[in-house]
């Protein structure tokens, strides 16, 4: 089989499930392959056709130039905090595959959502921030470092948010970091080791949650009860958040197009706040989530399977 | 005293990979999960993907590898 979309993913990706699916429906030949997979299949690239046969002991697959685009749902940064030891081979394959994996940008006349190269500048928070602010969005007013001091700009209370992700396992658990709050008694004695993003608090907010597939913008607010939530969003149970259509304002929706493109990105999940003041940038997720807000109004799988089938040309 | 990252961090049991219900198989070839074979992600035994990664709070970007 000669696929024409390939979707890069991991094995417990769901959402890549729910593209397969739309692919599928739609008769568009497709080929799915996890990193945790990889070692149980035969792979040959060629990087100069290019080619890559896939067998695994039952089928075979060969993509070549007949394939339209790439959907590219795997990590640009190997954080790797969950395996602190592991054995010779299985640290070998990790970044063996991770290499090849990047390899496939071999495939430069395919349609990628979104090429590594560009999630790997646009995950940069510091970066999104400048740019954002470069088409138009209003940020607030945001240092990045391990000196507490400097912040005393924001006091008394203020945003303080890690720099990258922070996913730590200890022991038999793990730790997730979220925004939080301080004041710069709170930061005493408790910087040095590791910068931090500190921000001027917005505060009562709503937050926003944009989803810009090729060149469709679609927003939601994301409410507990019918009203906002302070502090972040994440935290609260579930069962009580509402997702709520929210038109997007045209200079907004330009903004977060204008974005995506002068980030070089097909796909991203956009963060955004309002407040008394407007509508702020706070972040955005190159390879970001959006199953938990498709519904039967926002069909972001049908979106983004129609791009991957078209070539990056549906918009 | 330890970093605020770290004393504000949400801790929970470490879990490498979502609990699925018994009788799941990938296939390769549709590229998804199956149970009694339908998509699991059409099921209702996965849940709704109304959260974020099945309430496997990781960071988005594939930041839980």
């Amino acid at each position: 089989m000669k696929p024409q979309v390939l979707v890069l993913s991991g094995l417990y990706d769901f959402s890549s499930d729910i593209i397969c699916l739309r692919l599928e429906e739609r008769g568009i030949p497709f080929l799915r392959l996890n990193r945790e997979q990889l070692p149980a299949l035969k792979l040959t690239l060629d990087p100069f056709a290019p080619s890559l046969q896939v067998h695994d002991g039952e089928r075979s697959w060969e993509i070549d130039g007949g394939l339209r685009s790439v959907f590219f749902r795997q990590p640009v940064f190997l954080r790797d905090p969950l395996s602190p030891s592991a054995d010779l081979g299985t640290l070998l394959g990790r970044s063996q595959w991770t290499a090849f994996i990047r390899a496939l940008t071999v495939f430069q006349h395919a349609s990628w959502m979104n090429h590594p190269r560009e999630t790997y500048q646009a995950e940069v928070k510091p970066y999104q921030l400048a740019i954002a602010k470069a088409v138009g969005f209003r940020v607030a007013p945001t240092l990045i470092g391990n000196d507490a001091s400097s912040f005393g700009e924001f006091a008394p209370i203020f945003v303080v948010k890690p720099l990258d992700a922070v996913y730590l396992r200890d022991g038999d658990d793990s730790l997730f970091a979220y925004t939080t709050t301080a004041s710069l008694a709170d930061l005493a004695d408790r910087l040095q080791a590791a910068p931090v993003i500190a921000q001027e608090l917005l505060s009562p907010k709503v937050d926003i949650r944009v989803t810009v597939v090729g060149r469709s913008a679609r927003a939601v607010r994301i409410l507990q009860n019918g009203e906002p939530i302070e502090g972040d969003w994440r935290k609260t149970p579930k069962a009580v958040l509402q997702y709520e259509d929210w038109p997007l304002p045209p200079d907004i929706s330009a903004a977060c197009l204008d974005l995506t493109s002068r980030l070089g990105l097909s796909f991203g999940g956009i963060d955004l706040i309002e407040d008394a003041r407007g509508i702020f940038f706070v972040e955005i997720n190159p390879t970001g989530e959006w199953a938990w807000i498709n519904s039967g109004s926002r069909h972001f799988d049908c979106l983004i399977a129609e791009w991957l089938a078209s070539g990056g040309t549906e918009r | 005293m330890a970093h605020i990252l770290l004393s504000t961090a949400t801790r929970k049991p470490f879990q490498k990979e979502p609990t699925l219900p018994a009788g799941a198989q990938y296939d390769i070839a549709a590229g998804c999960w199956m149970l009694e074979g339908s998509p699991l992600v059409s099921s209702d035994a996965l849940g709704a993907p109304s959260t974020k990664k099945n309430d496997l709070e990781t960071g988005e970007d594939q930041k839980g590898e």
